[in-house]
């Protein structure tokens, strides 16, 4: 009789790991497949043993809005929360919204909803935050790889190449990170040392709408403050859309929903040209980024009264930037023999101070 | 076979050879004192370590290979190994079951296999959850075990998973975790009692004790905690003395020796109030729903301890049927019974405007336990309580040596007193080993 139920314990431990195990290849038999870029991590992070950190935008609650019920809900950590996925026309899923309510199942082709808990509500801007996990947030892989995964990521200072994460999310929300792959496009970041500070009357100029060019940074414009090189990483050629002024490229704010900041009206606004650049495999696409260009100002999102500017003109605020090259809203190309590619290309992300993140 | 049973073997054949006690009577003595696991626990251990180190080389064989194996048979080799491991302790089992080091260690690498299970099955689909929860699970299974076999090992490995299980909810994802003392209070400490152990006994109840202190130190209030720490001191110690006549008489020493630690630390702390430091150990004045219920569950423990240490203290001096209790550690009852008004009267409030005073009956009543233990150690040539009283009272002089003595030759008076009590406790104690075995 003891025997028996010594018999019962052990398969008792075996079912819990079947359990385990069945629930996770039932979710990647029969949930829905989406693929999700990752956000840049701090490389400085140590990886336990042989895994490697992902970061998603959807563990900000910067990254995307949010729909508590009741409104006056405060995540606390260790709380349920969900956050709700839509598809883009590369194919990768990007973040809508977060919510505590649990949506209706999984079963809509356009919207998915993954699930997670809360790691902390504070609100922050830096690569290692996570005010929320989804179970995906990392990656096992055999010794030594992780260091290459590490440097193909892109370290300070040097080429981002995004890994976009392939993830199957049952019906509950429960989500099973299956594969990965790498972005064919890489993106660099360089602060040059031209990148230099304003001053007080430039400050000022630029908070209260002084029409005074001359406050503008005095800066050598031979040399652009900021510059960004495109690479064709893969070993195909692909054709990126970028009309006008480099108009597929972006300004942005580091913590979008919540930034003081917003891109201003430029001369890209509503601009639908289509202006294809091929590159070849290895090839690169370098691009200046004259902050003092007004195509690169931005404005204070709840203050009309202030002007357009440098970035580094609002010197008050201190906040993290990026540049974003984001397809722009031309799905059919004129030939469409070379599809465009579709996707976005982050920066890594740099302050008012030319420090890079 | 340990020492003591070899010996009283040998001295129960000598007694029937020279006709003291009879056959039958000798073999009633003999059952009474056979071999538990705690007379063999050198060989025990010895198995249970080597099991848990070779389970342990097996994970790192699977790790080493692991980036070439496909995830089938990756999966195919952890419930192999589980499966293998358990299987082999139950044909044992049913084969030899005198085996029982044998039959404990496969068991035990099956519960460590089960652990690696998880782990290994969370690293192969990248699952990055809420990680305690692989803790209680692992914990779980080694109770189910641990009653089913029924082995203290695992008991001991369930009690430590169950542990890191309740700490890192409260200290990482800060939830207040009750539930892990209790499963350890309702799931580890009466296996412990129905197998007689004593080490599982010590663990599952500082483990539990330093969970629900824990919880309520870091969550509620640490200034309960303390009070609940020192009355729950109390009562283990008077839970000995109940538990010499239950079916488990050894526990007694459990029980006292972790009673008296969080005792004399209690006392200790309390010999250094001042008038600063007692704001930090006022009760809370306008606590919450949850506050006030601790604060009264503290007040509950605070008079069941004075009860206790009544009925303790009055029954002992009054009874004739008692055990001949040395009137040293009459002395220290009536001490605890002193401790437990006193921490219940600080408590209340009642010593706010004599901080002074209350520092100074503890540090009285330290002093006096160290004395009346120096005393019965060297009555009954009992080293260990001799040494313990000597150590305890050169600290707290040392410690008080700044706080108290302001004048040079108070300081030195005391210093030499202490000095010449120790060397004359030393004189005593030499003395009365020589009277001792003259006597014999």
């Amino acid at each position: 009789m003891r025997s028996l139920i010594i018999a019962l314990c052990i398969a008792a431990q075996a079912a819990v790991l079947a359990y385990m195990v069945f629930g996770r290849e039932h979710i990647i038999a029969t949930g829905q497949k989406v693929t999700i870029a990752t956000a840049p991590i701090d490389p400085r992070d140590p990886f336990r043993g042989d895994f490697v950190r992902l970061k998603y935008p959807m563990n900000s609650f910067s990254a995307a809005p949010t729909r508590w019920a009741p409104e006056s809900y405060e995540p606390r950590k260790g709380d349920r929360i969900y956050a709700i996925l839509k598809p883009r026309s590369s194919g990768l899923y990007e973040l809508s919204y977060f919510t505590n309510e649990q949506p209706d199942g999984n079963t809509s082709n356009t919207t998915v909803y993954i699930r997670g808990r809360v790691q902390s509500n504070r609100q922050f801007s830096g690569r290692n935050s996570f005010n929320a996990k989804f179970g995906v947030e990392q990656l096992y892989v055999q010794q030594g790889a992780g260091i290459d995964i590490e440097e193909r990521r892109g370290i300070r200072g040097g080429m981002q190449t995004a890994m976009e994460a392939e993830i199957a999310i049952g019906k509950n929300g429960t989500a099973v990170l299956t594969d990965y792959r790498w972005s064919p496009l890489g993106i660099l970041l360089e602060v040059t040392d031209s990148f230099t500070l304003v001053n007080d009357e430039q400050q000022s100029n630029a908070t209260t709408g002084s029409q005074d060019t001359d406050s503008q940074p005095n800066t050598d414009v031979t040399i652009p403050p900021v510059k960004i090189q495109v690479q064709n990483l893969s070993d195909q050629s692909i054709t990126i859309n970028n009309p006008g002024d480099n108009c597929g490229f972006r300004l942005e704010p580091a913590m979008l929903s919540n930034s003081v900041f917003k891109e201003a009206i430029n001369s890209c606004t509503g601009n639908t040209d289509e202006v294809p650049y091929t590159l070849t495999p290895g090839q690169a696409l370098s691009i200046d980024i004259n902050l003092q260009d007004t195509r690169w100002h931005v404005v204070l999102n709840n203050n009309e009264d202030t002007l357009p500017g440098d970035i580094r003109s609002f010197t008050q605020y201190s906040e993290l930037f990026r540049v974003v090259y984001r397809t722009p809203q031309i799905n059919e190309p004129t030939d469409p023999s070379t599809p465009y590619w579709q996707g976005d290309l982050v920066s890594q992300a740099f302050n008012q101070q030319g420090w890079i993140d | 076979m340990s020492r003591n049973t070899v010996w009283l073997r040998s001295e129960i054949q000598t007694w029937v050879q020279e006709g003291v006690i009879d056959e039958n009577t000798a073999k009633i003595i003999a059952s009474r004192y056979s071999d538990t696991h705690e007379s063999s626990w050198g060989l025990f251990l010895l198995t249970a370590v080597g099991a848990i180190i070779f389970g342990l080389g097996v994970i790192l064989f699977f790790a080493y290979n692991w980036a070439d194996l496909p995830k089938f048979a990756k999966l195919a080799l952890i419930f192999l190994s589980l499966l293998i491991a358990h299987a082999t302790a139950l044909i044992i089992r049913l084969r030899q079951p005198q085996n029982r080091n044998l039959i404990e260690g496969f068991h035990v690498v099956g519960t460590m296999l089960f652990g690696a299970g998880i782990w290994l099955v969370a690293q192969i689909y990248n699952i990055d959850e809420h990680y305690p929860t692989a803790f209680v699970i692992w914990g779980i299974g080694a109770l189910a075990l641990a009653w089913a076999i029924p082995s203290v090992i695992q008991g001991l490995i369930a009690s430590l998973l169950l542990t890191v299980w309740g700490t890192s909810e409260l200290v990482d994802f800060d939830n207040l975790h009750i539930a892990s003392a209790a499963l350890i209070m309702l799931g580890i400490l009466p296996l412990a009692w129905i197998q007689r152990s004593r080490v599982l006994l010590l663990v599952a109840l500082v483990f539990s004790l330093g969970l629900l202190l824990l919880n309520t130190g870091i969550y509620i209030n640490s200034i309960i905690v303390f009070y609940m720490l020192g009355s729950l001191s109390m009562l283990l110690i008077a839970s000995a003395y109940v538990a010499i006549h239950s079916a488990f008489p050894r526990s007694a020493d459990v029980l006292r020796s972790v009673g008296v630690a969080a005792y004399g630390l209690c006392l200790f702390t309390m010999t250094f109030l001042t008038i600063d430091l007692y704001t930090y150990i006022v009760q809370p004045t306008q606590p919450d729903d949850v506050t006030l219920f601790a604060i009264k569950v503290q007040w509950g423990f605070l008079l069941a301890t004075v009860l206790v240490w009544c009925v303790l203290f009055f029954r002992g001096m009054q009874s004739k049927k008692a055990v001949d209790i040395p009137s040293t550690k009459s002395a220290q009852h009536c001490l605890i019974l002193v401790s437990a008004i006193v921490l219940s009267l600080q408590a209340a409030g009642l010593f706010a405007s004599n901080i002074q005073l209350l520092a100074m009956i503890y540090n009285a009543i330290l002093a006096s336990h160290c004395v009346l233990l120096i005393i019965r150690g060297t009555d009954n040539l009992a080293w260990r309580q001799v040494t313990i009283g000597c150590i305890t009272l050169a600290i707290l002089v040392y410690v008080r040596f700044n706080d108290l003595f302001d004048s040079l030759l108070l300081r030195s008076l005391v210093f030499l007193l202490i000095g010449a009590m120790l060397f004359l406790i030393g004189h005593l104690y030499a003395k009365r080993k020589v009277q001792r075995q003259t006597d014999a």
